[in-house]
């Protein structure tokens, strides 16, 4: 493995804060009294599942040459667009905003998500003008 | 260079830069967090207070007891109760009412997606004085039955089709947010209500099974007319109208800003105690920072580095760090309470109304400027003391 | 240029107070010729150190005048006496001097990046100097990686690096071993022929062979050593 660099942990504290966030700290709503889920649910297991795509990649990406890791890191930044806009864009959240899943989970899913693909795009951009000395 | 040796100091050192932009962020995102927060709960209740819009409400005797009103009212709990129309009647009857208008309360069952079950509320189009202004806003034409106007918190949109007991309601408006909880709500004329009313019976969904949906109401808003004080307006309806309750709407939302009044302090409070350490741990940090580098210090005096020219390098860290930390932590305060205030709304128990976009500007500028000076001014007492190092002394000694 | 005191005199407190006074340099009559070097000999505490700041404008006399060429050094508000410093006089003191957040190469220039911007012909010059002074390859390494000797070449490298008039060294040898000795004691002494007025002050035996002058410092008293 080589050396960390920022971008390297802010990727895969990022990536693994929303994995483990989205079912642990800032889920969706609970289920209904009959046991039934609401639609936001499904977004939360979207979520979960795209990032652990993310923290996949983020751990793999410690082990690649650098061209490699920048070429990883924009895939993640991508996914951390689209995993911004699950939460009522893809898939419609709850009916009234003061639920949990628009007060909580909606603005943490697009903080994290948003931030991983900054660090993902930045890092990116860096391997490029390091590429270009 | 001089300008880049500062940077390049702070660099050298990435933990103590680190602890001070920390520091520096911690102080603004307190004042700036704390600003914002109070300055959201006052325009709240200021809100709540317009909403509200009028002197005095008048509920059925059985809603009286303080928590069920206050329940629906000011913590948005969806809920109802009636009372025969005639009542309405014998209140307008009385003297000293400039405006009455009557109100109708349902709550949704729970259906569609979400369960948890929105509150509607009904009103007269031709006597009302406090909803209509504020759907005027955001809706310039009549509302017609079967229209609904959907407050801002919901996950509703112009042109959606949402079902109530059965019945088909359009939505023709969303409301401006308020930060109350008009916010979750659904609003309809008298006609549609009464429709969902008739349908909530006939399903046998509504706890009152014996009313007559065309002749009840739920409250009574009343306007007091110039010359009567609302004190005998209230007190002249409770005397003469039976089984109603009249209350000052100033009364009602006093418990809110009792509470505000205490959130508020205890979050100056916060304020005062975290600024009254975070500016004395940064005097010690940069006095340590300064005292371990004094022979540096004193070199530059050699090499022909003025007294000015010490002080400003370390006032240049200062406001560097300063900066930094402080723009961090009005973002992280900006953009937190933006993303999760309908989380602190809940918390709170308060209303909460973000201010303006200017406004929360102004206070991310008020709140940098703020650290910056709190952070020269503990940075400038060791500038002070460094620009007047004995060089000789320093240099000879290995101090 | 040449220095020139006039009785100047330099008294401390006594640490514990009070109107008793240590006088550590007695009235001075002295010129720092330039175009020699001028060695100072001296037990620690006789006073040498004080007379070098004195003349360096870093400590205010008790009495007396420093001249250097034409302008009175004390007569000066604190901004312009640092850039005549900067300008014409170098200093090489005692203990280490570097500035750690810069390598040494920006070490050696700052006397020129201080107050402004290094030219490519000033930036072979530092070169130049570290080359001679054998750490040419530590250029870009920082200070905290380099040994008391080469901090110590670091800082006559960034004392040569204006072509100051006057040099004054405060023990330049101290942390070196002979061969270097030799280098520093020899680079000061062509400085001195290039027509610099060099100071310096020193325990080290054999720099007598080097001075034009030699003086000796006694309880605050300078004389010149009999031959």
């Amino acid at each position: 493995m080589k050396k960390l660099t920022v971008t390297d942990v802010i990727l895969l504290v990022l990536s693994t804060a929303l994995c483990l966030g989205v079912k642990l700290v800032f889920h969706a709503c609970g289920p209904k009294e009959d046991g039934s889920w609401m639609t936001c649910h499904w977004a939360e297991q979207a979520v979960f599942a795209v990032s652990i795509g993310m923290m996949a990649i983020a751990v793999v990406r410690l082990f690649l040459e650098r061209r490699e890791k920048a070429g990883a890191a924009l895939a993640m930044s991508l996914m951390g667009v689209m995993t911004a806009l699950i939460p009522n864009v893809m898939i419609r959240l709850c009916m009234m905003s003061e639920m949990r899943c628009h007060a909580v989970m909606h603005p943490a899913v697009v903080i994290l998500s948003v931030l991983t693909a900054i660090a993902g795009a930045a890092d990116f951009v860096l391997s490029r003008k390091e590429g270009g000395k | 260079m001089r300008q880049n040796l500062a940077v390049r100091n702070l660099k050298a050192k990435p933990v103590r830069t680190g602890i001070l932009i920390l520091l520096t962020a911690l102080l603004s995102l307190m004042i700036c967090g704390g600003t914002l927060l109070v300055a959201s709960m006052r325009s709240g209740l200021a809100s709540l207070e317009a909403r509200l819009g009028a002197d005095i409400m008048v509920v059925p005797y059985e809603a009286k007891t303080k928590s069920n009103l206050e329940n629906i009212v000011l913590q948005g709990n969806p809920g109802y109760f009636y009372m025969p129309v005639e009542r309405y009647e014998k209140i307008a009857s009385l003297d000293g009412i400039a405006q009455i208008s009557a109100q109708f309360y349902l709550a949704s069952a729970s259906s569609g997606c979400c369960s948890i079950p929105v509150q509607i509320i009904g009103f007269d189009p031709e006597t009302d004085f406090t909803i209509t202004p504020w759907i005027r806003r955001s809706y310039a034409k009549q509302l017609q039955t079967g229209d609904i106007v959907v407050g801002n918190d919901l996950n509703a949109f112009v042109g959606d089709t949402l079902q109530f007991y059965g019945v088909n309601c359009h939505v023709a408006a969303k409301l401006d947010k308020t930060g109350t909880y008009y916010d979750s709500a659904v609003f309809t004329s008298v006609e549609t209500i009464r429709q969902l009313i008739a349908s909530s019976l006939e399903k046998g969904m509504n706890d009152f099974s014996d009313i007559d949906p065309q002749s009840v109401v739920s409250t009574v808003l009343i306007n007091v007319a110039e010359g009567y004080s609302t004190e005998e307006v209230m007190n002249d309806i409770n005397i003469h109208v039976k089984k109603v309750k009249a209350v000052q709407t100033k009364e009602m939302i006093s418990g809110i800003s009792a509470s505000l009044k205490g959130t508020s302090d205890l979050i100056g409070v916060l304020i005062v105690v975290v600024w009254g350490l975070g500016v004395v741990i940064l005097l010690l940090a940069f006095s340590m920072s300064v005292n371990e580098r004094k022979r540096e210090f004193a070199a530059l005096r050699v090499i022909g580095a003025s007294q000015r020219n010490l002080a400003s390098l370390v006032m240049q860290e200062a406001v560097l760090s300063g900066l930094a930390g402080a723009v961090c932590g009005t973002v992280i305060a900006v953009m937190g309470i933006t993303a999760f205030h309908t989380a602190i709304e809940e918390q709170l128990g308060l209303p909460f109304l973000m201010p303006s976009l200017g406004k929360q500007m102004l206070t991310s500028i008020i709140s940098i400027a703020a650290v910056l000076v709190a952070g020269t001014a503990a940075a400038a007492v060791s500038a002070y003391r460094i620009s007047r190092i004995d060089t000789a002394l320093i240099l000879r000694g290995e101090q | 240029m040449n220095v020139t005191t006039k009785q100047l005199t330099k008294e401390f407190p006594r640490k514990s107070g009070g109107s008793n006074r240590f006088t550590a340099l007695q009235p001075l009559d002295f010129t720092l010729e330039s175009g020699k070097l001028t060695v100072l000999m001296g037990r620690s505490g006789s006073g040498k150190s004080t007379l070098l700041n004195l003349l360096a404008g870093l400590m205010h006399p008790t009495a007396g005048t420093v001249m250097v060429g034409e302008t009175d050094l004390y007569a000066m508000p604190d901004r312009e006496l640092s850039a005549f410093r900067n300008q014409h006089i170098s200093v090489i003191p005692q203990g280490q001097t570097a500035i750690y957040s810069l390598n040494v190469l920006e070490n050696v220039l700052l006397p020129i990046t201080l107050n402004g911007t290094a030219g490519t012909s000033e930036i072979a010059y530092a070169k130049q100097l570290l080359e001679q002074l054998g750490i040419a390859e530590l250029a870009d390494v920082q200070p905290s990686e380099l040994s008391g000797g080469e901090l110590r070449r670091m800082a006559i490298a960034r004392a040569f690096v204006r072509r100051p008039e006057i040099i004054l060294a405060d023990e330049p040898t101290a942390d070196l071993d002979d061969e270097n000795t030799k280098i520093v004691f020899e680079s000061l002494k062509s400085a001195a022929h290039n027509g610099a007025a060099v100071l310096m002050v020193t325990h080290e035996n054999g720099a007598e062979q080097y001075a034009d002058r030699l003086c000796v410092m006694k309880s605050g008293v300078l004389t010149d050593a009999e031959e």
